[in-house]
């Protein structure tokens, strides 16, 4: 079996690339899969320190491209999964350490041994972004139901259509559900009409996020998360199931459930 | 599309708020974005494809309008001219009763034999 190599990616910063792709290598990982993990995001190390890693690099990213370690060297084993390898990005260089090609072929070394690997794109459209998607079979944009952020991923949408890697699907992130029914944010159905893409995941807003990272734990490994289950059907969808999308909102009693009965709401 | 539960509790489709804005501020603004075209110059496209419709067909000027969509291979440019009937009468075709000209949803204009005879 060959690797499907992902790259996240967005455009726009803070929109949560890096918990999302953090998020979707724990979960492939406890689904068995094997993951490699690939912060491209040079000079702006992220991916080690959200997967609670940041004390284990000895090598990384450019330190395999320029010929200072083998790839095994720098590949970090997760502390509960045996199958997710992360290899961090070198903090004191820039983007231009690295080139498109040193990425495909970095990457078309792990493919023997990986089913999936994952690649964190940097935000912007320049170098880094090239980089990362280089040696993508899929990617996935990252975005929020804000104007700057969509605008942004339409932007990336284009892009990829011109380097043949598109369209590509759309994770949207940070979704309020409280609000879209007051009708002041973006739904996924404005989103996508927008955007033109197929949607591959809608995760909800949720305040066990930040905990997770300030420790170091993603949020799937939480079994009360939300965002956690969401970017676990997100992992599933990836390895090709079919997976019904999670209602936007908890349960809310008897009468919201005679409501989906009716045939609305739900994501 | 609107459930029943949505329309008569609300959810956006009724409510005026700031995601309706938002949705018809990024539709216009990736407009422009897409084809990296200034917003005069595309007044101006429209402008000049509306005189070159209008030599033909009498146009609704009002309800002319130009989009982009993007599906998922590509992205098009798609026209909206709605026309209120024929200048010049058909000659080629031997048309018992006027048939209505129609739009159908994709913007193509149809007429009722068109329809008939698939």
């Amino acid at each position: 079996m060959m690797a499907k190599v992902v790259t996240v990616t967005s455009g726009k910063g803070g929109v949560g690339k890096t918990t999302t792709t953090a998020n979707l290598g724990v979960a492939l990982a406890r689904l068995g899969k094997r993951v490699t993990l690939i912060d491209a995001d040079i000079g702006l190390r992220n991916l080690d320190i959200v997967l609670g890693l940041e004390n284990r690099i000895v090598y990384d990213l450019v330190d395999i491209v320029e010929g200072r370690a083998k790839l095994r060297q720098a590949m970090i084993k997760h502390k509960t999964l045996p199958e997710l390898y992360l290899v961090p990005a070198a903090q004191t260089r820039d983007k231009t350490a690295v080139s498109p090609q040193d990425m495909v072929t970095l990457a078309n070394q792990l493919r023997q041994e990986m089913d999936f690997i994952l690649i964190d794109c940097p935000a912007g459209i320049e170098r880094g972004f090239r980089n990362a998607v280089a040696p993508a079979d899929e990617v996935l944009i990252v975005t929020n139901p804000e104007v700057s952020a969509v605008r942004d991923a339409d932007r990336i949408i284009g892009l990829l259509e011109a380097e043949r890697k598109g369209p590509g699907r759309l994770i949207l992130n940070r979704v309020k559900a409280e609000m879209i029914r007051k009708g002041e944010m973006l739904s996924p159905d404005d989103v996508t009409d927008i955007l033109g893409i197929k949607i591959i995941g809608i995760v909800p807003e949720d305040e066990y996020v930040v905990p997770s990272s300030n420790s170091g734990n993603p949020v799937t490994l939480m079994e009360n998360s939300r965002a956690g289950k969401a970017f676990h059907n997100i992992a599933r969808r990836l390895m090709g199931e079919k997976v019904p999308f999670l209602p936007l909102e908890e349960k809310r009693g008897f009468l919201h459930q005679l409501g989906r009965l009716f045939g609305g709401g739900g994501a | 599309m609107a459930s029943i539960w949505e329309r008569l509790f609300g959810r956006g489709d009724e409510v005026n708020g700031s995601g309706k804005q938002a949705k018809s501020r990024l539709q216009f603004v990736l407009l422009h974005d897409r084809m990296a075209i200034a917003p005069e110059k595309m007044e101006e496209m429209k402008a000049e494809i509306l005189e070159v419709i209008k030599k033909y067909l009498t146009v609704d000027s009002a309800h002319f309008d130009i989009a982009l969509q993007r599906r998922e291979s590509a992205s098009l440019l798609v026209a909206e001219i709605p026309f209120l009937r024929m200048e010049t009468p058909v000659t080629d075709v031997d048309i018992e009763e006027t048939s209505v000209p129609t739009r159908t949803r994709d913007g193509r204009v149809v007429t009722e034999r068109d329809r008939d005879d698939g």
